[in-house]
């Protein structure tokens, strides 16, 4: 039984497909047309989904849509009523967004596939239980705490549910407009980033501040009750009647007016990340206790676009609260489209779940997206009559990656199914040494053209990972770089870093301070986002660390995502070409195909290509 | 804040609305009146039908936006209103 989700027309279109409950494929749509976060009707990924399995959409059991127009509907109609009488533009965009394009989603769909399924049917369903059905099912538990936060879905921000075989009951909520999504993307719009893009800067920018704003937060901001729950002071706020994010009692409460993009980071801006960090993992927190005390649980599944705060996950993990947490490695709205398919299959159908004997999960590394085969590399290389060698030997391919990253080359790297989600685990990854203390300003500034202060993941052999990060070995198997945890290895950096900052605001100076031995993919508070490499699931990414650590004792290798700012990661051979000649990356391996910086020829640049985000 | 509460929680209980049951549907209109009946039945918990459409002629007729939009079909705010 073939099963397609759908997500689509929010943010980070999506396509996924099932058969029986296992993962065929999934894909997000910006991959394909090159325009990040896309939210249109994700004809490509559909497209993609099918292929893989061989099948075309008349021969689908069911479609499902991830989210219930009506409800939307219900929101914004709400939302313009309880509105003051100048808000023409959210008039505008309200009836633009619902009556042009959401309620019409059968319709939209049905353009796109020409048939939607067997019965040619749109079957949807909630936002939020797509979340959870994205957590849950494919995670190794047999039952679980299930806990999704996000901005809005619907009405709800935030859900705690209970999963058990393949049943999933969602038992507490909270409505919109009370959104801890909606209150970190507030600061990160003050904070002079893009909402829904920028989010994850603003966590990387939080340890260099202090949490000083947390009591005013709490105060003004938003009112947390002992189970987590809360209500935002709505007072601060423009995003239920405007188009931006905070008014000016917001900015009265931080000192004046927010930062502007691309304008100067300054102790404000770390200070006001570092609080807002603080307060939501104290909600996370109690979120996951109250979620604990509802389900008896003894582990605990999440999802949503707060799911990715990988700080609040690795804090949750370290807790103990839960023996094992699992997060859906497409956190946000992109992984609704498996949770809608997933959700229909085991609520609907009544379908029988699927487990791994081995007690792992069935993400399968979430590596579910196009693979192109050697032939189809060298056919590509071949016609536009790129310089390239071909290394038949796998062994002697991985020394020499190795070799070449000990050379402090930095390296793209190619290789089997895209990855399903935001982060790059090995496939379409750009790697270097984390050894050197200028490795992260250097791919920062010359090879992603982003900002100085982000620090970078390691990618570590699993069975060395206790080696270098403060893990138990029991929780040692974290292969989707959504989990926060301490570098081992530590030198201090001989200098009080906030003193710095409030001296010279010089965070080059810092970043660039050895402060571990693996320094390139140690964060200014010694945490490092870990992603564990096995064997089994990321062979090829294992072969190479394996081969780095064979020349240099060194089981880690920083691993970035394969594009430049603003750029969806790369999706083809192509995509990875023209990246690699638009950075000052030095190699770029296609699977078993090398190719060299110094002898490619002259192409031009096309950096201005993508907005910043 | 000015918004406090002294009951111990803010939660919902996801009880009528979130059966798990009824949240996954064949969401099928080909009429406007279909699409009426469509989301009166979606929203019964929320709002009564009457409720829903004068919402919906509230925020979008009365305010001046709304009458120069059109949708897939045409006037979808006309076509609501004739309803």
């Amino acid at each position: 039984m073939y099963i397609l989700g759908i997500s689509a027309l929010y943010h980070d279109s999506a396509a996924a497909l099932i058969q029986d409950g296992q993962i065929i494929s999934a894909a997000q749509e910006e991959r394909f047309t090159r325009v990040k976060m896309d939210k249109t009707i994700p004809h490509n990924a559909i497209r993609y989904c099918l292929k893989e399995a061989g099948i075309d959409a008349a021969e689908l059991d069911a479609v499902v849509y991830y989210d219930d127009p009506a409800l939307t509907l219900h929101r914004y109609t709400s939302n313009i009523k309880a509105a003051a009488d100048d808000t023409e533009d959210l008039i505008r965009f309200s009836f633009d967004s619902i009556f042009k394009q959401k309620l019409w989603i059968e319709r939209l769909l049905r353009n796109s596939m020409g048939r939607l399924g067997k019965e040619d049917k749109l079957y949807v369903t909630r936002h939020h239980l797509s979340h959870a059905a994205s957590a849950f099912y494919p995670s190794p538990f047999d039952k679980a705490a299930v806990l999704t936060i996000d901005g809005v879905g619907e009405w709800d921000t935030t859900t705690i549910g209970y999963g058990s075989g393949n049943d999933l009951t969602l038992l507490k909520k909270l409505e919109y407009p009370h959104s801890l999504g909606l209150l970190y993307s507030a600061f990160t719009y003050f904070c002079g980033f893009r909402v829904n893009f920028g989010d994850y800067k603003l966590m990387g920018l939080a340890p260099y501040g202090e949490p000083v704003y947390a009591d005013l937060i709490r105060e003004k901001l938003i009112h947390i009750k002992p189970d987590g729950s809360f209500r935002l002071g709505l007072e601060y706020f423009d995003f239920q009647y405007g188009r931006a994010m905070t008014n000016e009692a917001f900015a009265q409460l931080f000192g004046g007016e927010r930062r502007l993009p691309e304008g100067r980071i300054t102790k404000r801006e770390m200070d006001m990340a570092a609080s807002v960090q603080a307060v939501t993992e104290e909600v996370v927190m109690k979120l996951a206790k109250t979620a604990k005390a509802l389900t008896g649980a003894d582990k605990l599944v999440m999802a949503g676009g707060v799911a990715l705060n990988c700080v609040a996950n690795g804090r949750l993990l370290k807790s103990g609260l839960f023996d094992d947490i699992w997060v859906q490695p497409a956190a946000g709205d992109a992984g609704g489209a498996l949770g809608a398919a997933l959700a229909f299959y085991h609520l609907h159908i009544r379908g029988e779940r699927p487990m791994r004997a081995d007690g792992r999960d069935l993400q399968q590394g979430s590596f579910l997206g196009p693979a192109y085969s050697g032939e189809e590399i060298r056919a590509y290389l071949d016609k536009e009559e790129i310089p390239y060698h071909h290394f038949s030997s796998h062994s002697h391919l991985m020394d020499h990656i190795a070799e070449m990253l000990d050379d402090q080359k930095v390296i793209g790297v190619f290789a089997g199914r895209m990855e399903y989600g935001p982060r790059a685990l090995g496939h379409r990854s750009i790697i270097a040494d984390p050894r050197s203390e200028y490795m992260q300003s250097r791919l920062n500034l010359s090879i992603k053209y982003r900002e100085s202060f982000r620090p970078f993941a390691p990618a570590v052999l699993q069975e060395r990972s206790a080696d270098y990060f403060d893990l138990p070995q029991s929780k040692c198997d974290l292969p989707y770089m959504l989990i926060c945890a301490d570098v081992l290895d530590r030198e201090d950096l001989g200098f009080d870093m906030r003193e710095k900052l409030s001296r010279d605001n010089d965070m080059l100076a810092i970043v660039n301070r050895k402060r571990s031995g693996i320094p390139a993919v140690t964060h200014v508070d010694y945490s490092a986002r870990v992603q564990t490499v096995d064997q089994e699931t990321n062979p090829f990414f294992h072969s190479i660390i394996k081969a780095f650590e064979k020349k240099t004792g060194c089981g880690v290798v920083i691993n970035t995502s394969f594009n430049v700012r603003g750029e969806p990661i790369v999706c083809s051979p192509e995509d990875a070409y023209h990246c690699f000649m638009n950075t000052e990356m030095d190699i770029l391996v296609l699977q078993d195909c090398v190719l060299y910086k110094d002898e490619q020829p002259q192409l031009q640049k096309r950096r201005d290509r993508y907005e910043p985000d | 804040m000015n918004q406090t509460n002294n009951k111990d929680t803010f939660f919902q209980d996801g009880a009528a609305d979130m059966n798990t049951s009824e949240m996954i549907y064949a969401y099928h209109f080909d009429t406007l009146r279909e699409m009426r009946a469509l989301l009166s039945q979606r929203l019964q918990t929320k709002m009564t039908d009457e409720e829903i459409f004068e919402a919906v002629k509230t925020a979008f007729r009365n305010k001046s936006a709304a009458g120069t939009a059109t949708g897939p079909s045409g006037d979808i705010v006309d076509y609501i209103y004739e309803m």
